[in-house]
């Protein structure tokens, strides 16, 4: 043991932390999707024969695509992405600008003529790859506009250069996307786009005093991220890259979620003005409008147990939404929301199989009842006893959310 | 060519052709404008240089310091007077007749673009030797501010003179 790690030591001392990162990447791309040790030990146990698990490399060889690749290689693009950033950044004066940005452009086209040439042979061998290609040429986009301000010394609001970089490079991410680094990326754009756009007019309506109008603007902004739900169950059955509009789907779903539970917690107080509570309920109902728009076509797209369970998620965001604007606030009015969200999701998941989301609701169940019981009783940190009961409920609520999800998690392999 | 082939290519030509177009059309409008030379101050000593940007702050002449106080939100406009690029006064407010209108830029956050303050992207180095000098009280720094028709403005340099020794 001690050997090994003086060993590692000596690699790592004359390896610089880029050249470490890479050397990573390589080791875990070598490793087997199942490993080769298992596969071994059941060979050796007799539960196959050595056909079979010839049968399962070849298998896993052209078919598997491991978790880790897939983080690694969306690490390897988000540093590359961040190291175009900073070399932007550092603005050299030694290169005119004009210079610097014809260089910018030119490894963009590099980059555009490479995914046209060999695009469709990467994504076929190698997905991964061409979805990092696809990340850092969108970084390369978003940086060239920086890099343009910097050196013309332009400024303009940050939703503006996300609107356009959106327009310019939506269409390639959304026909060229493989998986969630794709997806993620669009739809970080888009965030982007929307609350950037809120934070500059939405205060000018309001000094304008035109509330009815900021309640549908807010709101229309606010549900402009679910168009995503609607778009990936649509285009999940009728595209051949189905895992990718999968993903687009499901951040849709996750926005509706987030979006929900922040209202849910947001419950606890009202210190609204009679005028904010008319634009907080306008903007609800707005919201709902699309949630409940986007969970119809998500219902009618895919008529299955998975898609009824998604449907009824965004239905239940909803309800839940116009609910925290119309109720009274309160601790336990807020709690009551957030249960009756998350116990909805818990029980959607047990209907449509999907075991992951179901442990998540229950684990996030748990943890919202250990808050309640600690905002209802606040003087329980106080004392010795307290103390102890409040360490006593925590185990039991953890100990409960473990049974009941062990108990009653669906099998995994739910189509989500 | 088929219809999909047509998509595969225009996605991919999409994002050179409209960054090309954007390149262009910030070059063309970084012509136009007249330039005025504004005296500045470091706008904080301890906190001048936030990445690899200069940040100043604007000291108008003719603005009284009650009247400079009223410029800091987006969309508040100012008049120059005087012959580029030599500023002899500015009034406040947006007078119709002003033939060299100035207004802080809509939607941009103030402290970058407003006319209180403004920040100049330069290099590390640079940034470091500007700091040095607007923290020296011997010199007068002025920021060249290229003004379109339209009251936009952008920042070119900054240089600086001797400051007149008071008695």
């Amino acid at each position: 043991m001690r050997r090994l790690y003086q060993r590692i030591q000596r690699y790592a001392k004359f390896k610089r932390p880029s050249e470490l990162a890479f050397d990573f990447t390589l080791l875990l791309a070598k490793l087997p999707p199942v490993s080769e040790r298992k596969l071994k030990t059941w060979e050796a146990a007799g539960l196959i024969d050595a056909q079979t698990a010839a049968r399962i490399r070849a298998w896993e060889a052209e078919n598997g695509r491991p978790l880790a690749i897939w983080a690694v290689i969306g690490l390897g693009a988000l540093a590359i992405g961040l190291g175009l950033i900073s070399v932007v950044a550092a603005n050299w004066d030694a290169v005119p600008g004009e210079v610097r940005l014809a260089i910018h452009l030119a490894v963009l086209a590099g980059v555009l003529a490479f995914m046209w040439l060999r695009g469709a042979d990467l994504t076929a061998r190698q997905p991964w790859i061409f979805e990092a290609l696809l990340f850092v040429t969108g970084v390369l986009g978003l940086t060239f506009m920086a890099h343009v301000g910097q050196v013309y010394q332009t400024s303009s609001p940050l939703w503006q250069p996300f609107a356009i970089w959106l327009l310019l490079f939506g269409p390639l991410l959304f026909a060229k996307g493989q998986s969630w680094l794709a997806a993620l990326t669009i739809m970080v754009g888009l965030q982007f786009v929307v609350w950037g756009h809120v934070s500059v007019y939405g205060s000018e309506i309001e000094q304008a005093g035109r509330l009815r109008a900021l309640s549908v603007y807010l709101g229309a902004m606010a549900g402009v991220p679910l168009a995503f739900a609607a778009l990936g169950a649509f285009m999940r059955g009728r595209s051949e890259r189905g895992p990718f509009w999968q993903r687009i789907e499901q951040l849709g779903i996750v926005y509706a979620v987030f979006g929900a539970s922040f209202a849910a917690v947001a419950a606890v107080d009202r210190l609204l003005t009679p005028d904010r509570f008319d634009v907080e309920l306008g903007a609800s109902l707005v919201v709902a409008l699309a949630a409940i728009l986007a969970a119809g076509v998500v219902f009618r797209a895919r008529q299955t147990e998975s898609g009824q369970s998604t449907a009824a998620v965004l239905g239940v965001s909803a309800l839940v939404v116009v609910l925290s604007a119309i109720m009274p606030g309160g601790t336990i009015v807020a709690a009551l929301l957030f249960f009756a969200l998350w116990g909805s999701i818990a029980a959607a998941s047990l209907h449509a199989g999907w075991r992951g989301v179901f442990q998540i609701a229950v684990a996030i169940l748990a943890v919202r009842l250990i808050t309640l019981s600690f905002e209802l009783a606040g003087d329980l940190l106080g004392s010795g006893v307290g103390l102890i009961v409040a360490g006593l409920l925590v185990i039991a609520v953890a100990w409960g959310a473990v049974r009941i999800s062990k108990r009653f998690a669906p099998k995994a392999g739910g189509d989500q | 060519m088929n219809r999909r082939r047509f998509f595969e290519i225009a996605a991919l030509l999409l994002p050179f052709l409209g960054l090309s177009a954007l390149w262009a059309n910030t070059h063309m409008m970084a012509q136009r404008g007249i330039l005025w030379d504004v005296p500045i101050q470091g706008y904080d000593p301890r906190d001048l240089l936030r990445g690899h940007y200069v940040r100043y702050s604007y000291d108008w002449p003719g603005l009284s310091a009650e009247e400079a106080g009223q410029i800091g939100y987006s969309g508040a406009a100012l008049c120059i007077i005087g012959n580029p690029p030599v500023v002899q006064k500015v009034t406040i407010g947006a007078d119709p007749d002003c033939s060299h209108p100035l207004r802080a830029a809509s939607g941009t956050t103030s402290e970058i673009r407003g006319l209180e303050t403004g920040i100049l992207y330069v290099s590390q180095e640079r940034g470091l030797a500007l700091e040095k000098k607007l923290a020296d009280r011997r010199l007068q720094g002025f920021i060249r501010l290229r003004v379109r028709d339209d009251g936009v403005s952008t920042p070119v340099d900054i240089s600086f003179r001797p400051r007149p020794v008071q008695p």
